[in-house]
């Protein structure tokens, strides 16, 4: 057997199943599945991502106002008259 | 560049996509189908087609247009049989089972175990080579082999079938 008469054999078998008439609906429905799914996670992602950028800058806002009023307190203990009235308690420091 | 990044940032792909790749389907499908049933002869392929053009247009934006659009199905629709072959494999598909058992088998079963008797790699240059009309170079390409892997497969499948259809009284001489 040589190999045109393979080629012949095998070209003789033309059998493939028939396609389905709704096939490309079928797919079509599939992808359009995923497609929505895809969209919902972009969405949620996106959604995700504003919140944490949020999140964050409430955070670096809330701690940095905090610390501002801190300093602020302090500056303000260290100069106002209070201090000064304590001033005996230190007099070892001379 | 455009389809890549419409592909990511889009919330819904534009229509135009998708008819684009409907026509790609309408232009293939017959082929993928030809393909799928050659690699699993399994009457049962209305799924893998499904699966391979679902993949198919997932992977749509990642597509470059230089290589052949037929490659890139067969490509894929390979992948998807040789999951197939690999699941039937392991449920030992009562099919195989009927084909074998039949004493006076027709020339389509008796191609059916020619090729089932093959293993993927030689039975798709076989069919690619033989059913399919393609040269070894063009088979190297799709298959992204060595010509001379490509030769060897050939070889080797080819001595197979003819021993296989010696014994069984096919077409001798």
């Amino acid at each position: 057997m040589d190999d045109k008469k393979i080629k012949e054999l095998i070209q003789s078998d033309r059998s493939a199943p028939e396609a389905p008439l709704n096939e490309w609906a079928q797919i079509n429905a599939k992808i359009s599945v995923k497609r929505t799914s895809k969209t919902s996670f972009k969405y949620f992602a996106g959604a995700f991502a504003c919140c944490l950028i949020l999140f964050a800058l409430n955070t670096e806002f809330f701690f940095s106002s905090g610390d501002q009023e801190l300093n602020e307190a302090v500056a303000e203990y260290v100069l106002e008259d209070l201090y000064f009235d304590n001033e005996d308690l230190y007099a070892w420091v001379d | 560049m455009l389809k890549k990044l419409t592909s990511y940032f889009y919330l819904s792909p534009t229509e135009d996509v998708l008819d684009e790749f409907e026509q790609i389907y309408r232009e293939h499908r017959e082929y993928v189908r030809h393909v799928l049933y050659w690699l699993v002869r399994s009457e049962l392929i209305d799924e893998l087609v499904q699966e391979t053009f679902i993949k198919a247009w997932k992977n749509y934006g990642d597509f470059k247009k230089e290589s052949h659009v037929k490659t890139w199905l067969y490509r894929i629709a390979r992948n998807c049989a040789l999951d197939f072959i690999k699941k039937e494999s392991r449920h030992n598909n009562e099919n195989r089972e009927e084909i074998s058992d039949n004493a006076d088998l027709e020339m389509k079963d008796l191609i059916s175990k020619a090729l089932m008797a093959l293993n993927l790699e030689q039975r798709e240059v076989f069919i690619l080579y033989y059913k399919f009309g393609h040269t070894t170079k063009e088979i190297s390409e799709i298959l992204k082999v060595k010509e001379g892997t490509v030769k060897s497969r050939l070889s080797y499948s080819r001595d197979k079938v003819k021993n296989f259809f010696s014994e069984n009284g096919v077409l001798d001489g």
